[in-house]
């Protein structure tokens, strides 16, 4: 299979940038911070390592190729899920009472779209390809949809996080909804075609080049988002902050839900004639 | 092609979920390292205290002793300008109640361990409130004013801060040296 010159040069410019990110990371000693995104950036150089040893020896468009690419991928979909997990420990782990409350949401989101993942690729288990992409694609979007409950519920209870871990996150979220946009219109074209298209194989080797394209080119794009984020010191891990005695919320809370309700049906009053 | 169209959407909305999120706000901000903005002024109703000089201004009582001396067109812009008052004094009122609001969410992000069903709860209350507080603005911007149910409003919200006010400070004064600080008295 030929890989046009825009492909080659995306994934070269790709490639330097996750070693680039990925040293970076080491020196600034993340791997004890953030040992999980460190190892989701290893992981990634080496899948890249591989591939190309593979591309060298059975060609792009190999079986061998093809099982590398999507074995890899499954690795890199983990190592992409225990740092969302380690992103949702950092936000979290300085408020016992919220992680108390977050954890159960944060499982319950992602077992719900897990299940859908499985539910959807099983329905497409007549055909490898549709099978493989569909998988990524819903695996993607509980990845999206964990991301953006821990968001929101930092955003609710005012917990910030780090510019580095802030920024991470986006990264995660973007590359993530661009994987399965570019996967979902993929599993649509294959199924609606196939079986029985002669041109398939033309088609799929055409196809799979703007694919490859239209996932590199945001990935550049957050690597080097990285890059410059890694190359500015980063600042000290903020102190946990002090809490509060538990009694506290126990006498509070129940009144200030007790005075919002009673606020709320006053300005109920106020729609009577 | 109806499934395909809909993940599309939501990788879309989530895009745009994220950068909401992301997007910087005016508004002060928690910080890990510091719980000093959990201050009992975040209690002290602002804008309620003022609703006397509101009220004179929504009666329009003085404008009544002039009786028909005043032109029609003065009348009206008077009326125009009581509604304006009025809605000012609502979202006043609203700031109130997002302050109290985030109060509450501050305590518990602060707190070893929190009750689900009051967190769920307040989340449910906020929601109900968005949701009339858009009514009422629209009421107001149809020229309705109701005078006595803004002052029964302002009445309960200084009685329920009176007494959450006494619940703080019993909690303050007991409690060991760093818990006071952390309540930033």
């Amino acid at each position: 299979m030929h890989i046009s010159p825009l492909s080659y040069a995306i994934w070269i410019a790709g490639t330097l940038l996750e070693i680039l990110v990925c040293a970076l990371a080491y020196w600034r000693g993340l791997h004890r911070t953030l040992p999980f995104f460190t190892a989701y950036l290893t992981a990634h150089v080496v899948k890249t390592g591989i591939q190309w040893v593979i591309y060298q020896q059975f060609g792009f468009g190999s079986w061998a190729a093809y099982d590398a690419s999507w074995i890899s991928n499954a690795v890199t979909m983990v190592a992409q899920a225990l740092l969302i997990g380690e992103l949702c420990h950092r936000l979290l782990r300085a408020y016992p009472g919220v992680w108390a409350l977050a954890w159960r949401a944060l499982l319950f989101v992602s077992a719900a779209f897990m299940l859908n993942a499985a539910i959807e690729s099983a329905s497409h288990a007549y055909w490898l390809d549709t099978f493989v992409l569909a998988l990524d694609r819903d695996l993607r979007l509980a990845a999206i949809a964990v991301l953006i409950t821990l968001l929101l519920i930092g955003r609710y209870y005012e917990l910030e996080l780090d510019r580095l871990e802030r920024r991470i996150a986006a990264g995660l979220c973007l590359y993530a909804v661009v994987d399965m946009i570019t996967s979902a219109v993929m599993v649509h074209t294959v199924a609606t075609h196939l079986p029985g298209w002669i041109g398939y194989q033309a088609w799929a080797q055409q196809s799979q080049a703007w694919w490859n394209v239209a996932r590199a080119l945001p990935s550049v794009g957050i690597l080097s988002v990285w890059a410059v984020t890694l190359a500015q010191p980063i600042p000290a891990t903020r102190p946990a902050p002090a809490l509060l005695p538990a009694s506290a919320y126990r006498e509070l809370a129940p009144a200030v839900n007790l005075r919002l309700r009673a606020f709320n049906a006053r300005l109920l009053e106020l729609l009577k004639p | 092609m109806n499934q395909t169209l809909l993940i599309i959407a939501f990788g879309l909305a989530a895009l745009a979920v994220v950068a909401a999120l992301f997007w910087p706000r005016g508004a002060k901000r928690a910080d890990r390292g510091a719980i000093a903005m959990l201050s009992p002024e975040d209690l002290v109703l602002q804008h309620a205290k003022y609703f006397p000089l509101v009220r004179q201004a929504l009666t329009g009582a003085d404008l009544a002793d002039f009786g028909e001396r005043v032109p029609r067109s003065t009348r009206r812009r008077v009326r125009r300008e009581r509604h304006k008052v009025a809605r000012r004094y609502l979202e006043g009122l609203r700031e109130d109640y997002l302050r109290l609001e985030r109060f509450g969410r501050l305590v518990a992000a602060h707190s070893p361990k929190v009750d689900a069903r009051l967190e769920a709860q307040r989340v449910r209350i906020g929601a109900r409130f968005r949701m009339t507080y858009a009514m009422v603005s629209m009421r107001l911007a149809l020229g309705q004013v109701p005078v006595p149910a803004f002052e029964h409003m302002t009445q309960m919200l200084g009685s329920l801060a009176a007494r959450l006010e006494a619940s703080m400070a019993s909690l303050v004064e007991p409690a060991p040296p760093q818990a006071s600080a952390d309540l930033g008295a």
